[in-house]
């Protein structure tokens, strides 16, 4: 249920998913209906294993649905078109995931290099990793960095492309509060200053507190969706 | 580690180690064997020659005269007597008195000739009655034991060559006899007793075959001129040539084995003699060498060979050494090393080198006087990797 | 450079060890390819253009006289372009310091004004002045072994004269590049050489004045040998000639061919088995690097990279590892090709023998490992990249382990822990460790097909020299000779004993099959010179009737009872019959045996012999050599223990290098498919080994789990190898013309424990070096992850 004055960025319908992992069968989603709003910063709240990363994955075209379609700006991704969804990803989606994913031979700014040689009008690296304040750790490679460092520094890859999405995989999940923070801090002025459409997912309810959507997650489907009243401010939050 | 785990694992590493060390083991290497024995051993020369009939006569024209074709071959028989040729005689010139007393005087010719042949013959049966009472009394010693049996041997083959003289002599004696007759013949037809046209037969001295056809068609032949040649084959001889330096080896009565005569078995003979006068002859290999004669008498029967003919080619091997009982080994295990000679003998399945002292060589076995005993194995043609105490395998 | 770029060169570098032994993998096989290549084309090249130059003949043929009007109507056939008709002859050279008499082939030059064929090279010298009789030119080969120079002197005996002969010049002549007497194996230039004279002299000597006795025929481009062959037969028939040959029957280019071919054999094989482990191995190491890189192929394309981008890259790795392998491997060849030609230039007697590396080889070899590479990398990185990239992003299941027969035997719950570990490892994945196996059995089989050659010919020596000879000496005569020569040689002072032999040339005809063959005939009782084959068994002669060489009787499609036609290649007896007895696996060339005097009835002349075989008294022998040097009739003496040494001498040589390559080619691929495997198996399992640290076990039990995989699979390799090894000797055997010899197939065991001794260290070494990165696993680290 979104606010009609700001059109759906992106769209879920009736997604379902089902995997194999090993001998072991899981339906990760059981129909789940979402929009994601122009410029709207969207948590995704719900327990480990309720299926919120397979959204994600989904949403973001790294992973097919076993029912149900995804609408970008109104058109339908073909996931049977890989092509098609890599394009998607390397022109409209930037990921941030739990632990990271950077690569360990690549220093910082050549860490986010790797992106913003393939999209189509980036921000300089430099830019990017100013952004989140790290100008000062541009040659260190990830063993040189902390966790915090580390996943700002995924960050700024993925904002460096200038997505029209963010798709954010507990970004906080691998670090403690007060360095968190300064992450979660990182994203909320993405959202502000560039106005991408963001969306978190994490199962720390505390977040959930400043964002301006939440969406309650369990057992694949959705259960709750709400807007919060009042937002608060990263620096705010204590868990 | 508990006790059994580590006996266990000791017990593993030390088989798989003497697996190891076994398999590194260089192979036995595979030889091929022969027998030192205990046998008869000959040192023999080996010699060419060839046959020759002993007794051989030629028959000639006596007078000259139309011959009739001959009717016979090489190799026919004939009796002593048998009509051998026939031919017309030309009319006969008158003789005048020199060529009457040339025909006189080849009669007394062949009159002394038939005598001295008597008396050879005589001789000839002097020595047999000799050497058969010889060979009765070396009889009767060698049974005692007062004389050897090999002295038996030599009595008993003195005997058979007297006894061959004397066929000789008697074969001369009728040759002689022959001529006699044919001079006589020629005599008295010069002195006009016989008729001009009466046929002329020439009869054959000897019982034999015809060896030679010398005049194969008929025709004018003139007086004397040789018809055909008849002798015995059964009284066949072996002549073969000698280097001098050799002919020393070789003495009256030794044994001949004779080999390549193109029959499948090998014949005995004995040499007779060994001619003392020698010649120069270029042999096989280009070079010029002094020879001599040596003339052997077959020990066989006339059965055994009786595809033999005159002037066949043989090989003799005449034993100049000969023993029984003697330990030899064969010549391929020989192997000369550090000056002396050796042997491999194959003892526990390993080959040991063993210094040998050799004495006569016989064919392909070699006298050994000192270093093996029979019935062991020796390695035959031993390559030069072996070394003392490998390991062999017999192939 | 982009940070794609950037990140590939990190890797490279990270894994350096690894691929540095890939790289040295394909480094052998390019080598191996571009050095033997080379070879084979630069002699190609040299011996094809000499021939031209030089105007080498295309049909000879060998004639007891003709006269020379009948050259006039051999120019006159169709199809021939040129002809050379000279006298050619053997002489005995009486060089100082040797006892035995050498001998060499005696060839006319051309008359002065002819066109000639088979133009000589003038290496030092000038040619022979026609005024003077005495002047001769020595092939070079000759010269050298001996130290001639033009205006030395060397005695010769010819037809039985001696002669002085001075020496004019040094010449090497296409006809003669390949130098070894009739009926030996190996050039042995210090006994055999060749010479040439002024036409003139030899007429005299041996009788030819007005005619000839050899004859070298060009046919013109396009024109058939074969008939241009018939019609010179039937020319030359009224002169009792000998059937006449092409270039695949010349002595001298025959062999060439054979070492040409085999050499170009030899280029395909060996790189082939380098370049197929190279690639195994490059499929195996970037197999098991794509699973570590599950993660981050998900991230790149999570990122937006496109398959093709991302395979790309992962491909570049086994590309740049293939470049690096043909770079080096270029180097290495280029040098090896050198030093084969080195080696060949040692026997083939060619004025130039450039190394000449053309550009198409060098690229073939650039493209084969750039091949070899990509095609090992192909399927790993398609497999990768098509993993959806959600999945990737996935923790990897944990390995499927399931419970076989083998877990339910009560001998595998008794093994430790670890025994357990390495053997569940293997029943998981026995295809990898069958590949692993069969790649470092390669190692072994090269070994084994590169030594075994040596085997075979040690074998060849000992039957050939030991079992079927007992001869010290052997006196060849010049003509067939009365059989009493025998008897002669027997008592001179000395020999022990003394055998006949005689060989005969023969035309073998069945049906419509004809092959030219040396008769051999030996006495029934013969000790000293026996027939024995290929498998040490030694046969006596039929009492009648012939022993047939297998080869020869399958190519005139014979068997055991036929009946075949006996021709005399001279033409003065007429066709005989005779029966085939068996068929004998022999030793050397082409040949029928027979009873001596089975012989003489074929031969019909009462028996004559061309040899005769001695055993000597060591202590006489040089007396008895002297002595055989005078007499008229003999051509040659040849001593056994001579050939013997020559042969192990050369044999020796050659091997101990060849050792030391083989033992370094096989130890690069052991190492590296050992290294390599023991490498990634640790980087996949080294949170798994790590933990087992933690657990309590020790560096050695832990090293034990890892190494004992790579352990087992080296046990598998070893009786593989020595199979595969033993399969590869056998089809080099096939490869060798058997109507020069057979070669045994002998696989001694010496060499199979070289190529497992040479396996086992390389194995080691490798497991030495892991061992060391074992004992590094950081055991904290993994206490931090996440699996």
């Amino acid at each position: 249920m979104s606010d009609v004055s700001r059109p759906p960025v992106l769209e879920a319908r009736a997604l379902a998913k089902r995997y194999r992992m090993g001998d072991v069968e899981i339906d990760a989603l059981r129909g789940v209906d979402l929009a994601l709003g122009e410029g709207e910063l969207t948590v995704l709240l719900g327990p480990s294993g309720s299926g919120k990363s397979t959204l994600l994955n989904i949403l973001g075209g790294l992973d097919a649905p076993s029912a149900g379609s995804v609408h970008y700006r109104g058109r339908a991704l073909d996931f049977t078109d890989d092509r098609a969804l890599t394009a998607y990803r390397r022109a409209h989606v930037g990921f941030v995931f739990q632990f990271y994913n950077l690569m360990p031979s690549l220093t910082a700014r050549e860490n986010v290099a790797l992106v913003t040689d393939i999209a189509p009008s980036p921000l300089a690296p430099e830019e990017a990793l100013a952004l989140v304040g790290l100008t000062s750790r541009l040659d260190h490679f990830p063993s040189q960095l902390s966790g915090g460092e580390q996943q700002r520094v995924a960050i700024a890859r993925a904002v460096a492309r200038r997505p029209d999405v963010l798709l954010c995989d507990e970004p906080t999940g691998a670090l403690d509060q007060r360095t968190g923070v300064v992450v979660l801090d990182v994203l909320d002025r993405v959202n502000r200053e560039l106005g991408t459409t963001t969306a978190i997912i994490t199962h720390n309810a505390v977040i959930a507190r400043m964002a301006h959507r939440v969406v309650g997650f369990g057992d694949g489907r959705v259960v709750r969706d709400e807007r919060n009243t009042t937002r608060a401010a990263p620096a705010e939050l204590r868990w | 580690m508990s006790l059994p785990r580590r006996l266990a694992t000791a017990a593993a590493v030390v088989a798989l180690t003497a697996g190891a060390v076994f398999a590194a083991r260089p192979a036995p290497t595979a030889v091929e064997t022969g027998a030192v024995t205990r046998e008869h051993l000959e040192a023999t020369l080996d010699v060419e020659g060839r046959t020759r009939v002993r007794d051989r006569y030629v028959v000639s024209a006596t007078t000259a005269g139309n011959l009739r074709r001959p009717e016979l071959r090489p190799g026919d028989a004939v009796e002593a007597g048998a009509v051998v040729a026939a031919m017309l005689p030309v009319d006969p010139t008158p003789l005048d008195a020199r060529a009457r007393t040339e025909s006189e005087g080849r009669v007394r010719l062949a009159e002394a000739a038939l005598r001295q042949a008597g008396s050879a013959v005589e001789r000839s049966r002097d020595a047999l009655t000799f050497a058969r009472n010889d060979e009765a009394r070396t009889r009767s010693l060698v049974a005692s034991g007062a004389m050897a049996p090999h002295d038996l041997t030599v009595a008993e083959f003195a005997t058979r060559s007297r006894a061959d003289e004397l066929a000789s002599a008697q074969f001369a004696a009728r040759g002689a006899e022959y001529e006699l007759a044919n001079a006589r013949a020629l005599l008295s037809r010069s002195t006009g007793a016989m008729r001009v046209d009466d046929e002329i037969t020439l009869r054959s001295p000897v019982r034999g075959r015809v060896l030679r056809v010398l005049q194969p068609s008929g025709g004018v032949v003139a007086a004397g001129a040789a018809l055909l040649e008849v002798g015995d084959t059964e009284a066949l001889e072996v002549v073969v040539d000698l280097l001098t330096a050799d002919a020393a080896q070789v003495s009256p009565g030794a044994t001949a084995h004779l080999e390549g005569t193109g029959l499948d078995h090998a014949l005995t003979a004995h040499v007779r003699r060994v001619e003392p006068s020698a010649f120069t002859r270029v042999s096989a290999l280009g070079v010029e060498e002094q020879r001599v004669n040596a003339l052997l008498d077959l020990h066989d029967p006339p059965t055994r060979w009786r595809g033999l003919g005159d002037g066949w080619r043989v090989e003799a091997r005449i034993v100049v050494w000969e023993a029984d009982a003697v330990t030899t080994v064969p010549l391929g295990a020989l192997v000369r090393s550090s000056g002396v000679w050796t042997v491999f003998v194959v003892e526990g399945g390993r080959a040991r080198r063993r210094v040998v002292g050799l004495g006569h060589h016989g064919g392909d076995r070699v006298e050994v006087l000192r270093g093996v005993r029979a019935g062991e194995t020796v390695v035959l043609h031993p390559s030069d990797r072996l070394r003392d105490g490998d390991r062999v395998t017999a192939e | 450079m982009s940070a794609l770029a950037r990140k590939l060169l990190r890797d490279l570098a990270r894994e350096r060890a690894q691929l540095a032994t890939i790289a040295l993998v394909m480094a052998c096989g390019v080598a191996a390819l571009v050095s033997m290549r080379s070879a084979y084309d630069s002699l190609r090249a040299a011996r094809d253009g000499w021939y031209a130059r030089a105007r080498f003949g295309d049909v000879f043929v060998s004639v007891r006289r003709a006269p020379r009007s009948a050259v006039t109507a051999l120019a006159a056939l169709p199809g021939v372009t040129d002809v050379d008709a000279r006298v050619v002859g053997e002489v005995r050279l009486d060089m100082p310091g040797l006892d035995d008499p050498a001998a060499a082939k005696v060839v006319s030059l051309p008359r002065a004004g002819m066109a000639s064929l088979h133009t000589l090279t003038l290496t030092q010298g000038r040619a022979v002045d026609p005024a003077h009789a005495d002047e001769c030119l020595v092939h070079e080969a000759f010269a050298r072994a001996w130290n001639l120079r033009p205006g030395d002197g060397i005695t010769a005996v010819i037809q039985g004269r001696r002669q002085r002969l001075r020496v004019a010049g040094v010449a090497l002549s296409p006809e003669f590049a390949y130098v070894v007497q009739p009926g030996a194996l190996v050039p042995d230039d210090r006994r055999y050489g060749v010479l040439w004279m002024n036409p003139g002299a030899l007429d005299d000597a041996f009788a030819m004045r007005g005619a000839f006795n050899d004859a070298v025929l060009r046919v013109e481009r396009g024109a058939s040998v074969r008939a241009v062959q018939s019609a010179v037969d039937r020319t030359l028939a009224p002169w009792s000639a000998v059937a006449s040959w092409d270039r695949a029957h010349h002595a001298s280019a025959r062999w060439i061919e054979m070492k040409i071919t085999q050499l170009r054999a030899q280029a395909t094989v060996l790189p082939a088995v380098f370049l197929a482990v190279a690639a195994l191995l490059v499929n195996m190491v970037l197999t098991r690097l794509l699973g570590l890189e599950r993660e981050r192929i998900a991230t790149l394309k999570a990122l937006g990279y496109t398959d093709g981008e991302i395979a790309r890259h992962y491909l570049s790795h086994a590309l740049l590892t293939g470049l690096a392998g043909a770079l080096l491997g270029v180097a290495l060849g280029a040098a090896g090709g050198r030093l084969i030609l080195g080696i060949f230039a040692q026997f083939f007697r060619f004025p130039v023998l450039a190394f000449w590396p053309t550009p198409a080889t060098v690229a073939l070899g650039v493209c084969a490992s750039l091949g070899a590479s990509v095609l090992g990398a192909l399927h790993a990185v398609r497999r990768a990249v098509s993993i959806a990239p959600a999945e990737a992003m996935r923790p990897a299941a944990p390995a499927r382990y399931t419970r076989s027969r083998l877990d339910t035997s009560a001998r595998v719950h008794a093994l430790p822990a670890a025994a357990r570990m390495v053997l569940r490892e293997l029943a998981r994945r026995p295809l990898r460790a069958l590949g692993s196996a069969v790649a470092i059995s390669l190692a072994a089989a090269v070994l084994i097909a590169g030594r075994f050659t040596f085997d075979a010919l040690d074998r060849v020596i000992e039957l050939q020299y030991f079992r079927a000879q007992g001869d010290d000496v052997t006196v060849s005569f010049r003509e067939p000779v009365a059989p009493a020569a025998a008897l002669d040689l027997a008592r001179l002072p000395g020999v022990l004993r003394a055998e006949s032999q005689r060989t005969a040339a023969a035309r073998l005809r069945h049906g419509a099959h004809t092959r030219e063959c040396a008769l051999l005939g030996l006495p029934a009782d013969a000790s000293l010179r026996r027939l024995v084959d290929a498998h040490g068994a030694v046969w006596t002669l039929p009492s009648d009737g012939l022993l047939l060489g297998r080869d020869l009787a399958q190519r005139l499609d014979l068997r055991a009872g036929d009946a075949v036609t006996v021709e005399d290649p001279t033409g003065v007896l007429p066709p005989r019959e005779a029966r085939v007895s068996a068929l004998v696996d022999d030793l050397l060339g082409t040949s029928g045996y027979l009873r001596l005097d089975a012989l003489d009835r074929l031969q019909r002349d009462g028996g004559r012999i061309t040899a005769v075989a001695l055993r000597v008294d060591p202590t006489r022998r040089d007396a008895l050599l002297r002595r055989l040097k005078v007499y008229p009739a003999v051509a040659s003496t040849a001593r056994r223990a001579t050939a013997i040494a020559y042969f192990r001498e050369q044999l020796g040589r050659e091997s101990g290098v060849m050792a030391l390559i083989l033992a370094a080619f096989a130890s690069v691929i052991a190492v590296g498919v050992v290294y390599n495997n023991a490498r990634i198996a640790l980087s996949v399992r080294s949170r798994e080994l790590a933990t087992l640290r933690v657990l309590g076990f020790t560096r050695a039990e832990v090293s034990a789990v890892l190494l004992g995989e790579q352990a087992a699979q080296v046990a598998l390799a070893i009786p593989l190898g020595l199979l595969e090894g033993r399969g590869l000797a056998g089809l080099l055997v096939r490869s060798v013309d058997a109507e020069l010899f057979r070669l045994p197939l002998v696989v001694s065991r010496a060499t199979y424990l070289f190529a497992v001794a040479v396996v086992l260290a390389a194995s080691a070494l490798s497991a030495a070096l892991v061992r060391r990165r074992v004992d590094a696993l950081d055991m904290v680290a993994v206490l931090k992850s996440r699996d």
